[in-house]
């Protein structure tokens, strides 16, 4: 999908951006990066970041597990495995919940508009 | 209550025996932690949510990080330690080993309901009871069993009721997340006649009005005339078993079809009852 124009319009796109990312067997990769680019706008001396924070660790401690799209299945009439489904299902959990709590946080003040725009661009980045 | 959270360590500063985390929710993304270990975490007496993560460090687990479940069924008994400063850290993000919370279930306060049925209406509403969450972690010994969830009961005698002049509807939504049962009763003395339907709703991914949200009748628009109290009421009923109807992450109860109302908003006296159980009956 086109990049989204808030964190609230990411949330609402990130199953089909993460299910894209996922059929072309970058999701890993990609939310790695994503992890990467979060935490730095996210220093855990300030209060206010620590829960945003605390998500970017979930993902980011998670995202190495994320499997390839076509993961080989045990059964002669191989699809997709329910590992690899799994693995796409928390991703898109996670990130969701990330930013549905960044949209909160920026709406009540709680992170700056820098911080949002930053968190934004590493998600349009990553996953459209 | 949110953001701030509360002072986790307060409660072993004032030598509390355990820690509990009891707030509504803000958004579907809501994550807490905690700065002091416990021998056991469980979900607390008034928590509408029915399954929680809880995410601790663990030094053989990817990332540090090591993530169990709990739920009315099931609590974790363990030690279970938080790490606020030095190098036990989950990694990459490299953040404070510290105890996570965060619901396992979807809430979504954009759900807008009446896109699948018929307008809302100008002056429609939608009322939430925000869900809550409430998770307690034993400094002491722990409890031997899994605590029980609390039934919930909300009782309405006023309700503001908002028309537009064509026909718009008024949805309350009540958390029922692992629910096994509901009881709904309705009766009014206010309005000449208006219809009461019951939906149950399990909530998707997507932050837009209506979007991927599955929604399921359970009581068709039944008729509620206008009584007069105390004694010539015809109240509605329902009873909602999971067994028979499904599992949802919510009920809606919708009024609709307005056939008068008094001067806006229009109100009470009205008798709406609604109880939500883990016993499935």
């Amino acid at each position: 999908m086109p990049p989204a124009a808030t964190l609230t319009d990411a949330a609402k796109q990130c199953s089909e951006d993460l299910f894209t990312k996922w059929q072309a067997d970058t999701l890993r990769a990609n939310t790695i990066a994503f992890g990467a680019a979060s935490i730095a706008q996210l220093p855990v001396s300030i209060q206010n970041n620590l829960p945003l924070a605390n998500w970017i660790a979930i993902i980011s401690a998670f995202a190495p597990a994320i499997l390839s799209y076509q993961y080989p299945s045990a059964f002669i009439h191989s699809g997709i495995s329910q590992q690899t489904l799994a693995t796409y299902q928390t991703a898109v959990d996670y990130v969701y919940r990330f930013l549905k709590l960044a949209a909160y946080f920026r709406t009540n003040n709680l992170i700056t508009n820098a911080q949002a725009v930053a968190l934004l661009a590493a998600y349009n980045a990553n996953y459209t | 209550m949110g953001y701030p959270q509360p002072n986790s360590e307060s409660p072993v500063v004032n030598k509390q025996s355990f820690f509990r985390l009891q707030t509504t929710m803000v958004s579907d993304g809501d994550i807490y932690e905690s700065r002091v270990g416990s021998n056991a975490v469980a979900l607390g007496p008034e928590s509408d949510i029915s399954k929680l993560n809880v995410a601790y460090f663990d030094q053989s687990q990817p990332g540090n990080m090591a993530i169990v479940p709990i739920s009315p069924q099931r609590m974790f008994v363990g030690e279970m330690y938080a790490f606020n400063s030095g190098s036990e850290l989950y990694t990459p993000a490299n953040t404070p080993g510290r105890i996570l919370f965060w619901p396992s279930e979807l809430w979504n306060p954009d759900f807008t309901p009446f896109d699948a049925f018929s307008p809302i209406g100008t002056n429609g509403r939608v009322d939430y009871i925000t869900p809550v969450i409430d998770v307690i972690q034993y400094f002491g010994s722990p409890p031997s069993i899994a605590p029980a969830r609390n039934d919930k009961s909300y009782h309405y005698q006023n309700y503001p009721f908002f028309v537009d002049a064509g026909s718009g509807n008024n949805a309350l939504i009540v958390p029922y997340y692992g629910r096994k049962s509901a009881y709904v009763s309705f009766a009014q003395a206010s309005i000449a006649s208006m219809d009461l339907s019951i939906y149950g709703v399990n909530y998707a991914y997507y932050a837009g009005n209506g979007g991927n949200t599955d929604v399921k009748e359970l009581m068709p628009a039944t008729p509620v005339p206008q009584g007069f109290f105390p004694l010539t009421l015809t109240t509605v009923t329902k009873t909602i078993r999971a067994a028979v109807d499904g599992m949802f992450d919510a009920l809606m109860i919708v009024f609709s079809n307005f056939s008068s109302i008094p001067a806006q908003p229009a109100s009470g006296p009205i008798s709406l009852h609604i109880t939500v159980s883990d016993n499935p009956l």
